[in-house]
Parts: C-alpha cells; structure tokens; sequence
C-alpha cells in the first residue's frame, strides 16, 4: 500500500471501509508473526536435541523406538554424531551434529530477520490503523455539530 | 440484474480460487528454493534420502538436484499461468461491475 490518500476527504463510510481493510492485513501479518514464533521454537528444539543426543555420555545410548503409537521396540544409537537432516519437499541430508546444529542456527537467524520486518510491518500499520481511528471519531463530532446546529434552526 | 450480479459472484470466487492457487505456488516455489539453496552447499560426498512414502532412499546428488530444478521450472510455469488467468478474471471482474454500475444508474 504505497498509495496515500488524504484521510480528512474522506466520508466516515468510507474511513470505516479504510480501517477495516488495515485491520485485516493487520491480523493476517500478526498471524504470519505467529508462525514464525512457532517455526524458530521447532528449529530451537532441534538445536536441543542434537547438542544433547550428540553429548559424550549419550554414545551408545540405549533407547525405545517407536514401531507405532503403542508399540515400542529397544534400540540403540549406533553413531551419536550423524543426523538426517529434513530440508525440505521430502529431502534429507545426512550431517554430522556440528553441521546439523549450524544449519538449523541458519534457519533461526533468518527466521529472526523476518520477524523483525514483519513487526515492523505491524508496528506501522497499528499506527495507520489508530490514525484512521481518530479521524473517524472526528468524523463523527463533526457530523454532531453539525446536526446540532440544523436542529435550532429548525424550530 | 440478479444474473449479472450472480454472475460477479461466481467470477469472484473464481478469481479468489486463483489467487489461494497462487499462494499456494509461491509456498512451494520458496521451499524448492530453499532445498535448491541446501544443495549448493552440500559437500560432493554426502549422502542425499529422498522420503517416498513412507522410506527414505538414498538417491544421488545429481538426480537430487535435476529434480528439483525440474520441479521449480514446473511450479515457475504453474505461477505464470495462474498469474495471467487471475489477470483475465480481474478485467472480467471490471467489465462486470461497469455493466453493474451502468444498470443500477439507470
């Protein structure tokens, strides 16, 4: 929305039509916001997960593989160090912790930027969004007063 | 009156469908981008899966990649075919409300 338009021209009708418009796009970037809150939590848990299942007394560890929801079968970790990694559309990449850790630190940085643009974003449009707030209640005294003063004249 | 109305109607949601259609490809084209990405920094002797179903096979790094590079120059041809039908419905879209406009003046 690189267009201006002079709020003070417009009728409330139509401020209202403005500001519902903005809301809108601002509850479709603070979901957006979401999830990526909710993404970078997945990557920090994977980070997690490889640092411990990578530590030096987890070698060999012994642990229950899910066969499905209620049917477990024992195993063990052959190699602590290796990981598949999901990068995405089906494709996995075997790394070793270290590389496994740097890629998903990647994928938090950029995360990280995109949150930071996408508040701003809604930082601007929440201002936008109060502005036309108060012209239409400006708008409206407006349009008191001026019912006001046709009333005396009236009688 | 009501057909040329319900006629915008219907046009409108079409358009509404192109455009989720559009989306839906951009979600896609970024994710082959992102693997196009991880690709290119892959070390020659790591091992790529590709998860079929529910297995994961090992397929060579070169196939890897001649696929999703066939998969993006497919979903670059599907946005600019959707692309240009949402163009089509937009001016539809137009012609009708003019003809709307023109109706309700009268």
């Amino acid at each position: 929305m690189s267009q201006k338009i002079d709020l003070t021209t417009l009728n409330p009708e139509q401020l209202q039509a403005v500001k519902q418009q903005f809301d809108q796009e601002l509850n479709h970037f603070t979901q957006s916001l979401q999830a990526l809150i909710v993404a970078k939590n997945k990557f920090s848990e994977c980070v997690n997960d490889v640092t411990t299942i990578s530590s030096e007394e987890n070698k060999s560890q012994k642990l229950l593989i899910p066969a499905s929801a209620s049917l477990y079968i024992p195993g063990q970790i052959k190699d602590n160090q290796m990981f598949m990694v999901d990068i995405g559309t089906g494709y996995y990449v075997e790394k070793n912790a270290e590389e496994a850790v740097a890629f998903y630190k990647q994928k938090i940085e950029k995360l990280d930027r995109e949150s930071v643009q996408i508040q701003n974003i809604i930082k601007e449009k929440t201002q936008s969004s109060m502005a036309i707030e108060s012209q239409i209640r400006q708008a409206a005294i407006r349009e008191h007063e001026a019912s006001k003063k046709k009333v005396p004249a009236a009688q | 009156m009501s057909d040329i109305g319900a006629q915008y109607q219907k046009v409108q949601g079409e358009l509404e469908d192109f455009i989720m259609n559009r989306q839906k490809l951009e979600t896609q084209l970024q994710e082959n981008k992102i693997v196009v990405e991880e690709f290119e920094t892959l070390k020659a002797e790591t091992q790529v899966y590709k998860l079929t179903g529910n297995v994961l096979l090992p397929v060579e790094q070169d196939e890897a990649r001649g696929n999703v590079d066939k998969r993006l120059e497919f979903i670059n041809g599907e946005i600019d075919r959707c692309e240009k039908s949402i163009k089509e419905k937009q001016t539809e879209l137009e012609k009708l409300r003019d003809e709307i406009m023109r109706q309700n003046k009268q």
